[in-house]
């Protein structure tokens, strides 16, 4: 049921998206051409002015498609077809989180995506083949062996941070679904508040965990600043287990609103 | 008989004002049972709360046993009293939707019926006209094999040759063994299919009986009854 929901989902959140990507990187095509050919700096200028409000665009609606999709189908109208299928909750909020997350990914890739077909010619590739070869020998030279395992913890919670976010807007709507009035301000209050709470148990954790050594006491040589530092330090093994509780946390708080308080009106 | 639909003592309050007041009714397969009352009696709060789209203030409904989850889900088939397909949508696609989610829907009856009305499958739900619409919702629901139909209003808002149109495809389409609650005020263009009757007013259950004995006892009939009992 989840494949079939994720495909429905998709289809229901692209409809608008997928015009808007196709036109930020026919628009990123068109740019360098226009500057190539000395169209005038009038013509560039508003080439570009399109190309950036495409762009501010493209992250707007992506963010309100994420909301959107959630309060239509879940805590909306279409709520009286999704909730009649027999899926359980679980599998509705895992299909949104999925194609939310995928939202996300794409809104940046299509960003760099048509930075890349503005800027791309010998001497770009060249200078970032350059720039990525230093990166990777800097972070070497920064972590050793643990390379891969910091780049890996990086990933972890970036991925984790922002699922983190798409549940706490969902909670937020879940929240505000609860209240007959005033409900989206109150999901906006719930969210910011929430948001807030979050980094500061996010800080705590991590601040909490400072200096305690808990991966040993190896300490480690970064030729790349030229410093020595334990070893410890590079774990952040208590941040992505709270990123994960946190996340956990928001899930179950849906899945529990949707089970035993929905009241689609 | 076999009880399909149960509520014990099922209330149901909406800011404090009630909806459904410790009503207590039983459902049984193979019948066709009037959900009747006014507007605001009551009505679609009860077949909410059999769908699990509202949550009990109090007591429960229990469907097939169960209370509402994803195992009622697949043996309930709902027609709302508003839109509720995804108007962007082709019907051929809405069908497709169907066919995959419920286990228990037959694409080939769908498509045969939607045949009959002449409604393409290429056609976008958002360019039917309001009758179409509701046509269409009404034969994907009724083209599931489901043990429950819970039809809300389902001729509410059509002229006179829509609703017998709605009507026949009803009763040309569902399951003899399943329960069929249809929800409704116009009672006249219902009452020569239901079985059995409850009329509901103000949250309160006010009367459940079959057709065949309102008829014997009352020497009337469920319109004229109707009429005596929620008299302005």
């Amino acid at each position: 049921m989840l494949g079939k929901l994720i495909k429905y989902e998709m289809k229901g959140s692209f409809r608008e998206l997928l015009p808007l990507y196709a036109a930020i990187i026919g628009i990123s095509a068109l740019i360098r051409p226009m500057y190539m050919q000395n169209l005038g700096d009038a013509w560039v200028g508003i080439t570009i002015t399109v190309y950036a409000a495409l762009l501010v665009a493209m992250f707007v609606i992506s963010f309100l498609t994420v909301v959107r999709r959630f309060e239509r189908t879940m805590l909306g109208p279409e709520g009286y077809l999704m909730h009649t299928l027999p899926v359980s909750a679980s599998t509705h909020i895992l299909s949104k989180l999925a194609v939310a997350f995928v939202i996300y990914l794409l809104s940046i890739i299509v960003s760099t995506l048509s930075f890349v077909v503005i800027a791309a010619d010998n001497q770009f590739f060249r200078v970032f083949g350059e720039f990525w070869r230093y990166a990777m020998e800097a972070l070497v030279a920064m972590f050793h062996q643990y390379t891969s395992f910091v780049l890996f913890e990086l990933l972890y919670l970036t991925i984790f941070c922002a699922l983190c976010g798409i549940l706490l807007l969902y909670l937020a709507l879940c929240i505000g679904h609860l209240f007959n009035r005033y409900r989206s301000f109150i999901s906006v209050i719930v969210y910011v508040l929430s948001l807030s709470v979050i980094g500061r148990v996010g800080a705590f954790v991590s601040h909490l965990f400072d200096g305690w050594g808990l991966f040993g006491d190896e300490v480690i040589y970064n030729s790349a600043f030229g410093f020595y530092y334990n070893v410890s330090d590079l774990f952040a093994i208590p941040e992505m287990i709270t990123q994960t509780l946190i996340a956990l946390g928001l899930f179950f708080a849906v899945k529990y609103i949707l089970e035993n308080k929905l009241n689609l009106e | 008989m076999q009880s399909i639909i149960q509520c014990r003592n099922l209330c149901k309050d909406y800011a404090g004002k009630v909806a459904l007041n410790n009503v207590n009714l039983e459902i049984f397969s193979g019948r066709i049972v009037g959900l009747l009352g006014p507007n605001g009696s009551g009505k679609t709060t009860l077949i909410k709360l059999a769908n699990g789209l509202l949550t009990p203030t109090s007591g429960e409904i229990l469907v097939d046993g169960k209370r509402p989850g994803v195992e009622t889900k697949s043996v309930v088939s709902y027609l709302p009293d508003k839109e509720y397909l995804n108007s962007w949508m082709k019907v051929g696609d809405l069908v497709n939707f169907f066919a995959e989610f419920y286990a228990d829907f037959s694409s080939q009856r769908a498509l045969e019926m939607l045949g009959h009305l002449n409604i393409s499958t290429n056609e976008k739900l958002k360019n039917l006209s309001k009758g179409n619409k509701e046509k269409v919702q009404l034969i994907l629901v009724m083209s599931r094999r489901a043990k429950v139909y819970l039809l809300d209003e389902p001729i509410g808002g059509v002229d006179p040759a829509a609703r017998d149109y709605i009507l026949n495809t009803i009763i040309g389409n569902y399951d003899q063994n399943a329960a069929i609650v249809i929800s409704t005020h116009l009672i006249a263009d219902v009452e020569p299919i239901l079985d059995d009757i409850i009329f509901i007013n103000g949250g309160n259950i006010a009367l459940t009986a079959s057709v065949d004995y309102i008829r014997e006892k009352n020497g009337k009939s469920v319109d004229a009854l109707f009429r005596e009992v929620f008299r302005c």
